[in-house]
């Protein structure tokens, strides 16, 4: 697994921790009319999902068939919305969660030999 | 940016038949994708006000089933012709909040129409069934009940017809509504329930709840008192509503998505479809779950098709769907921009051949909009810019020896909401109609058009239940069976045997 949050994530999952303390955080296609591949909720993911590992006391999930599963690199970054309606947990907080793949470069600098 | 104010409105709550502001007294700006001016306010309803809305509707829900069945449709009869009265108007707003051209507002206007039209019929005729029974003088049949209190939350790319999809039906069959609508387009639903309240829907039987779905949404699916749920939107959202669903044993209708397959066999007429596949992949800016964003073409019509069809997508013409002319509008919103963006990237890192498109617009009419230019890659079907749902501009072409290996193709997807193929042949569009894995099939259409009485829905992950036709009355009521002895008998079953 390779996915890091930056530090504007870190702080939203924080928040949410505050009152959501057992948190799970899923990577998968947004479907009808959704901006974003990021979800968190408080309860265990569907058997579908393929745990990732842990990423800052957070449970990382994937669907099998979202981006190649485990193989891809995320960066999961957080941006205010008002109006990206989601049952995300984040949203209660005026936000979303957003996905960004990691380069090759970022990786190697992240991850040295 | 700034305001325009000929559009300027204030969405508020409707609660127990009045029009008020949120409980807190907050509310959020509602904004025109093409210019991000800011086109109203809309009530930021509450917990708390979600909580009064189901009470509200739980109280007016006995009285709303009692009332005769024509009677209520007379309500949705008076609510059609409204709709087409404010047709213009309503169709404005939709542009205003939801970017699309104004001519398919128009359309997507008319759908509503005409699924307010087809329900009030319903509660003329609203069907049930008769079965001859084992005995005489007995007569065995069904009544269709009302099953309380419907929670129906919807997306904002069909903002006037989607809700009227859910309200329309729940309503003539006895239910009563809390309607929560995306926060994009709260406008065009304040306007639908104003037109409701004209023509004379009863106090607490429609209400209106806006603000953030992960709070009023969450509270919703979360009241006890809510017996159905009826949401379109998000896949992830969608399995959460279904788990909560579940713990309540509550009915649901849940329409999520899709990746929908346009095949094109060898022998298809070549210039409808490219007309088709355009409008199927480009209308609404690409922004539905029907559109056509993977074209499988048999191999020896892919050069011209492709030909064709690049051709085609670069004469649309993309910008303020106010404006005459303009054939395709803005993303809704800067995230989904974002998004259509990041997959073009992901398109071109996985090896896809961008053959038009691929990009924002940096000229003064429309940099400020959320534009993306229609983008079409030739690309495979394994990408994820075929399999996962971009809900932006972009289409991608994918070639197949054969329309066998089209079938394996189209059905190679987690989704299966819509199909479509074009041909010729009978035998091969028959073929191909009982091959493709989708709720719906279109032969010599695009994927995208539905009729109001035909029954819309998935399979798969695209969703579960049916809408529209005389399947979204199955959604809504239970069927009681009745059995009437008339023969006034002791039955030969009866105690003591013998």
């Amino acid at each position: 697994m390779d996915v890091r949050f930056t530090p504007r994530t870190q702080g939203l999952i924080r928040r949410v921790q505050a009152t959501h303390p057992d948190l799970y955080l899923l990577l998968d296609d947004t479907g009808c009319c959704g901006p974003s591949n990021v979800f968190l909720q408080d309860r265990p993911p569907a058997p579908v999902y393929e745990a990732l590992g842990q990423v800052d006391g957070v449970d990382v999930y994937i669907h099998p068939t979202f981006a190649g599963g485990r193989a891809q690199a995320f960066t999961i970054d957080a941006y205010r919305s008002e109006t990206d309606d989601s049952f995300s947990l984040e949203t209660a907080l005026g936000h979303r969660l957003t996905l960004g793949r990691r380069t090759e470069e970022a990786r190697a600098r992240d991850s040295p030999p | 940016m700034g305001k325009e104010s000929a559009a300027e409105t204030t969405g508020k709550l409707l609660i127990a038949g009045t029009f008020r502001d949120a409980g807190e007294g907050e509310s959020f700006g509602v904004i025109n994708p093409a210019t991000r001016a800011t086109v109203g306010q809309a009530a930021r309803g509450t917990e708390e006000d979600a909580r009064e809305a189901v009470e509200a509707a739980r109280e007016a829900q006995t009285g709303w089933a009692a009332t005769p069945a024509p009677t209520r449709a007379e309500v949705l009869f008076r609510l059609g012709e409204l709709i087409r009265t404010h047709q213009e108007e309503i169709a404005r707003i939709v542009t205003l909040e939801e970017g699309k051209p104004l001519a398919e507002a128009r359309g997507e206007v008319v759908q509503a129409y005409n699924t307010a039209m087809y329900y009030a019929g319903e509660g003329r005729r609203m069907w049930s069934m008769v079965v001859p029974s084992e005995q005489q003088r007995k007569l065995t049949f069904s009544v269709r009940q009302p099953l309380g209190v419907v929670a129906v939350i919807t997306p904002w790319n069909f903002p006037s017809m989607i809700p009227m999809w859910n309200l329309a039906p729940a309503l003539v069959t006895g239910n009563t509504v809390v309607f929560k609508p995306a926060s994009h387009t709260p406008l065009t639903a304040f306007r639908l329930a104003e037109l409701f309240v004209e023509a004379g829907i009863p106090e607490g039987v429609l209400n209106l709840l806006t603000g953030p779905g992960g709070k009023i949404g969450e509270a919703l699916v979360n009241n006890p008192d809510v017996d159905v749920v009826a949401f379109t939107g998000e896949t992830f959202t969608g399995r959460h509503i279904s788990e909560i669903n579940a713990r309540f044993m509550r009915r649901q209708v849940l329409e999520l998505g899709g990746k929908n397959p346009m095949v094109v066999a060898a022998d298809a007429k070549m210039d409808l479809t490219v007309a088709a596949a355009l409008w199927s992949a480009f209308s609404n800016a690409g922004q539905k779950c029907t559109a056509a964003s993977r074209i499988i073409v048999e191999e020896p019509v892919v050069d011209a098709f492709t030909k064709r069809f690049v051709e085609a997508t670069e004469r649309l013409r993309v910008g303020d769907g106010l404006k005459e002319g303009v054939e395709v509008g803005p993303l809704v919103s800067e995230p989904g921009l974002d998004k259509t963006k990041k997959y073009v990237e992901i398109g071109l890192d996985e090896g896809a051949k961008l053959l038009t498109g691929g990009k924002g617009y940096e000229d003064a009419a429309r940099k400020e909009g959320f534009f993306h230019q229609p983008t079409v890659f030739a690309g495979t079907n394994d990408m994820r810019i075929s399999q996962d749902e971009i809900f932006g501009p972009v289409t991608n072409i994918i070639p197949a020896p054969d329309l066998g290996e089209a079938m394996e193709l189209a059905n190679d997807v987690r989704y299966g909401l819509a199909s479509s193929i074009y041909t010729t042949d009978l035998k091969a569009a028959f073929d191909a109609v009982s091959a493709m894995e989708a709720g719906v099939a279109f032969v010599n259409q695009g994927p995208v058009g539905v009729e109001v009485h035909a029954p819309f829905g998935g399979v798969k992950e695209s969703g579960y239940g049916r809408e529209l036709g005389e399947a979204a009355l199955d959604d809504y009521t239970d069927k009681k069976t009745v059995y009437v002895d008339y023969s006034y008998e002791k039955q030969p079953w009866y105690f003591p045997w013998g």
